[in-house]
């Protein structure tokens, strides 16, 4: 890609082109988008720069509602999380997908430090962050062996926990009483494939995962 | 999974969609997905074995709204690996706000050289905090969302009356959203080498996204050399 030094003009560069190619394609397109968004799909996903959810699901602006942060977390009492999912819900979303994906810094993070605590403890910004996922990734201390292996169930534990907590989610609780259906999903993310699968989907106080095993 | 149904006992039930069927409209992200993935694969062949290979070396991170208008890859129109994310209601960066903080924390460590604080117009978590300083008739806004939009609705307090365009007002109450969260930023413990050390120089940017042209522009940066910001 364009030299590090020039990389914000390129991406403004980049988005005025893209900006008239879509004027072409599709007149009227912003236009119309300035009006009022009316997505139905609420993605809770990981910062990473390598998962950007609307680019892998090649959709037009207007689809996606979309919260990021580290680890694609829910957390049980976070502001951020709970007012994303409050807003959604208030315009209409229908589904919700948590989003989990390969590789993940956070989880390699939180691994590493269970098996093999470091000199330099993480700044407290991000201990507190990651705090939920270093009780996960106990769990793995020891087994499997191979730092990859535990990686990959440590995610995908990650994924699950995080659609729980979004059952106790105050706002879902409260759509689902008032008789809304939404339904909500885990999803992975494979980033050595750029490929995306359902792992877990709400089914009444079950979850089943995708594949195939009942809970 | 037996644990979880027990913590469920008193929840209300969630709405399954019908056994074995993805709904429609994930369905459809799904099947994008696979072709986009193909399409990749047609023209890089190694990009998504390098992706994974290596950690990721983004150059740039981007605080956005969660609004779906303003996907950040699409709208600059770059491929995975450029862009750290983190989007909120009304692209927020709150000094006691845990989430923006360890992303920004964690975006210090992979030595981003740019953040880029990026507001837009027709924001709905500015217009409701205007209409709320306003009296101007709404649907209530539920506790939470009342909660996050605080800091806006105390900026808010200035265009309570001038000017009388509502439409002007919440461009200029935009504009100065984008400006505090940018200055929340430079005084971030991350920007004072404070848990986390400053490798890379950094520049914090305030960028505008134009709704009805899909046109980014630069407001305002500063620049932070390895001392970290100093006031």
């Amino acid at each position: 890609m364009e030299q590090p030094k020039n990389i914000l003009a390129s991406l403004l560069k980049r988005n005025e082109e893209w900006a008239q190619d879509v004027e072409t394609d599709k007149p009227g397109f912003f236009e119309q988008s300035a009006r009022g968004q009316d997505p139905k799909v609420l993605w809770i996903g990981c910062a990473d720069s390598r998962v950007p959810e609307s680019v892998l699901t090649a959709v037009p602006p207007g689809t996606i509602f979309t919260t990021r942060n580290i680890a694609n977390q829910f957390p049980l009492d976070d502001d951020s999380a709970e007012s994303v999912l409050t807003y959604a819900l208030k315009i209409g979303i229908k589904h919700v997908v948590i989003v989990g994906h390969t590789e993940c810094g956070g989880a390699k993070e939180c691994l590493s430090a269970t098996r093999s605590p470091p000199i330099q403890p993480f700044p407290p910004a991000l201990t507190r962050w990651l705090s939920p996922l270093m009780n996960l990734a106990e769990k793995y201390k020891n087994e499997p062996a191979n730092f990859e292996e535990a990686i990959q169930l440590l995610v995908i534990d990650n994924i699950r926990k995080q659609f729980e907590n979004l059952h106790q989610s105050p706002a879902l609780q409260e759509a689902w009483n008032n008789g809304s259906e939404i339904s909500i999903h885990g999803w992975l993310y494979e980033l050595d494939k750029g490929l995306l699968s359902e792992l877990f989907v709400s089914e009444g106080v079950k979850q089943v995962e995708g594949e195939g095993e009942a809970a | 999974m037996s644990q979880s149904t027990e913590q469920c006992e008193n929840c209300v039930k969630p709405w399954p969609p019908a056994p074995g069927t993805i709904p429609p409209a994930l369905q459809k992200l799904l099947d994008r997905n696979e072709r986009w993935s193909e399409d990749i694969k047609a023209i890089g062949p190694k990009f998504f074995y390098e992706s994974a290979n290596r950690t990721q070396q983004p150059k740039v991170l981007w605080i956005g709204c969660s609004d779906s208008r303003v996907p950040e890859g699409v709208v600059c129109d770059v491929l995975p690996g450029v862009l750290f994310t983190t989007r909120n209601i009304a692209n927020q960066f709150k000094p006691e706000d845990i989430s923006v903080q360890a992303v920004l924390t964690y975006a210090v460590h992979l030595e981003i050289e740019h953040v880029v604080v990026v507001g837009h117009s027709k924001c709905g978590g500015a217009e409701a905090a205007l209409k709320y300083v306003r009296g101007i008739p709404q649907d209530p806004l539920p506790p939470a969302l009342f909660e996050w939009l605080q800091p806006l609705i105390n900026l808010a307090q200035k265009y309570r009356f001038l000017p009388t365009n509502f439409d002007h007002a919440l461009n200029d109450l935009i504009r100065d959203n984008i400006v505090q969260q940018h200055d929340n930023v430079l005084r971030s413990k991350a920007l004072r080498n404070e848990g986390v050390k400053i490798k890379q120089p950094i520049t914090v940017h305030c960028w505008l996204y134009d709704l009805e042209e899909g046109v980014l522009s630069e407001i305002a940066s500063r620049f932070i050399g390895l001392e970290g910001f100093v006031e």
